[in-house]
């Protein structure tokens, strides 16, 4: 067969001489895992859309007036308005390109804290089915516990009671 | 069906099956139907039970059924049972308190047999099969029918523990120990369900005979795994009990699922199926069908049986049919596969359970147990001829060879 023949009594009987001494500590408090950085995977298009729309023109385009006469006017008027609002239309641009890289920037920080409540997550979780495992060989513990020490009682009595002498 | 001729060559051989239930489900409904099925390769074999709201014959499958409709009342059956539990905690029980428990428990189980003294003579059978070490008044109406007619005995002594005697106050008439000694021979499913059986069969010259179960393992089964716990390698415990039970098994899967977090863990409750995995459950709906439950063991790689079968714990069987060690408790019908089969370990309290799950995880003893324990229930259980072949030997009826007649 391939295998040697096991006598179940035997092989119980060895199990029961093996953890005869039982054996149970708290477990150890476990370190902190380290963050590992994950590359998001979702959607970046709102993002992308603002990178590529963030400056506003800051200049009157001649082309887009109409021709003759009230063009000439147009052009005018145009020009003459962006010249008074320049300064401000360029300090809205700088504004426009802060906002647009604080957003870069918020969007890369919740990534990271996405990331850090899901692994912190996992760790409690493992490390709930670990107290539990431990609880459960405690529980296994304290219920041989009164046996093993009523065991040596008994011997301890029999000991004291009997003919031979006592360690 | 198969019916044979008595000696006569002219006239079929007739048997009869005296049993309290005959559509059980329990293990003991089970194997009586069974030994009825194998009696039906050489006789033409009559049910008789109590049961029924009026008296009448029908046809089952190969069998002619009489019903009596003089049903058992169930308490009568209950206070039985509760006795003999009590009883079987008892180291002895005194001659003086012998009787009353004897009356005690026949309170209400012998008159619903009082008809069958009649069909007996109808049928003159060749052997009568009384079901049932309990089944008192079967025994009462074969004697007033015939008191030397050839009775067998299908014990079914589930009330009985692994190495736990079963005490039923005495040997004196109206026992079971009496209903034995009146048999040629007793049928047992195992060999602990024959130690112990009351009235001293050995030594009243009464042959006890072990015939096993007609079992076998459905290829089907290993085809596809279960959905849930799939091909993980996972713990299979059968508990029989609901989810949310406050029991002694509901309270061993739970330490089983805690200490055990790595692999999957998938418990058959009463009510549903959980599989356990690193503090997680994925639940499905109950495991009802025998076919969900053998393609549950064929993929385990240790079945703990919580509550086996009484009589013959039949599901531990399967899974050392299956090739999945079993784990059961020390004082169950499962024992005798763990023990004399070497399919498995057996626990007396919560940390041997532990220990005996764990050590069956490890490769070398799983492979181990699991090679024996699939011989032995190959060599015991699985084979329907060789079951046909006992129950006939038991019965002193001669077998049939199938091929012959067929050629």
């Amino acid at each position: 067969m391939g295998h040697p023949a096991v006598d179940p009594r035997e092989f119980l009987d060895g199990l029961r001489d093996r953890y005869r001494e039982l054996q149970w500590e708290p477990l150890p408090p476990d370190t902190a895992r380290h963050y590992e950085e994950h590359e998001q995977t979702r959607s970046r298009a709102a993002l992308a859309y603002l990178h590529e729309h963030w400056a506003l023109p800051d200049r009157f385009d001649p082309e887009s007036g109409a021709g003759g006469p009230r063009g000439a006017v147009l052009g005018l008027f145009g020009r003459l308005t962006y010249r008074v609002l320049g300064p401000r239309l360029r300090e809205e641009r700088e504004l426009l390109a802060h906002m647009v890289r604080v957003c870069a920037a918020l969007e890369g920080r919740c990534d990271e804290l996405t990331q850090r409540i899901q692994q912190l997550n996992q760790d409690v979780t493992d490390r709930q089915v670990a107290e539990a495992r431990n609880l459960a060989d405690l529980s296994v513990w304290l219920h041989r516990q009164p046996w093993a020490d009523a065991a040596r009682r008994g011997g301890e009595s029999v000991a004291e009671g009997g003919p031979g002498p006592t360690a | 069906m198969t019916a044979g001729t008595g000696d006569g060559g002219s006239s079929p051989r007739v048997a009869v099956v005296m049993t309290p239930h005959w559509e059980s489900a329990s293990e003991e409904g089970w194997i009586t139907r069974q030994v009825a099925g194998a009696l039906a390769t050489v006789a033409d074999v009559h049910v008789v039970t109590p049961e029924g709201t009026s008296a009448g014959v029908s046809t089952d499958s190969v069998f002619t059924l009489h019903r009596l409709g003089t049903p058992i009342d169930p308490v009568s059956e209950i206070s039985r049972d509760l006795l003999l539990e009590g009883m079987v905690g008892t180291a002895s029980v005194g001659l003086a308190s012998a009787s009353g428990l004897v009356a005690l428990s026949t309170r209400g189980l012998l008159a619903p047999w009082d008809g069958a003294a009649g069909v007996l003579a109808a049928l003159s059978p060749e052997v009568v099969v009384i079901a049932g070490t309990d089944t008192l008044g079967a025994r009462r109406a074969v004697d007033r029918y015939d008191p030397t007619a050839h009775v067998v005995l299908l014990a079914l002594d589930g009330h009985r523990s692994h190495g736990a005697h079963r005490g039923d106050g005495g040997d004196g008439p109206g026992t079971s120990g009496d209903l034995v000694t009146r048999s040629r021979s007793v049928l047992v499913v195992t060999e602990d369900e024959g130690m112990g059986l009351p009235g001293d069969p050995a030594g009243t010259g009464v042959v006890v005979r072990r015939i096993g179960a007609p079992l076998s393992a459905s290829p089907s089964a290993r085809t596809e795994p279960n959905t849930w716990v799939g091909d993980t390698g996972y713990i299979l415990v059968l508990t029989d009990v609901a989810e949310e039970a406050d029991n002694e098994p509901a309270a061993l899967a739970r330490l089983l699922r805690l200490r055990f977090p790595d692999p999957p863990v998938g418990i058959v409750h009463s009510d549903a199926f959980c599989a356990w995995h690193r503090g997680r459950v994925t639940r499905g709906w109950a495991v009802e069908r025998t076919s969900d439950l053998h393609r549950l063991m064929a993929w385990a790689r240790v079945t703990v049986d919580l509550r086996p079968g009484r009589l013959f714990a039949r599901r531990c069987v399967d899974s050392l049919l299956f090739g999945t060690p079993i784990v059961v408790p020390a004082d169950s019908r499962g024992r005798e596969h763990a023990e004399r089969g070497r399919g498995g370990l057996w626990f007396s309290d919560p940390a041997e359970l532990t220990w005996c799950v764990d050590a069956l995880l490890d490769t070398r003893a799983h492979d181990a147990f699991a090679l024996q324990g699939r011989a032995y229930a190959e060599e015991e259980y699985g084979s329907t001829d060789a079951f046909v072949d006992r129950v006939l030997a038991g019965c002193g009826l001669p077998a049939v060879d199938v091929r012959h007649v067929a050629g």
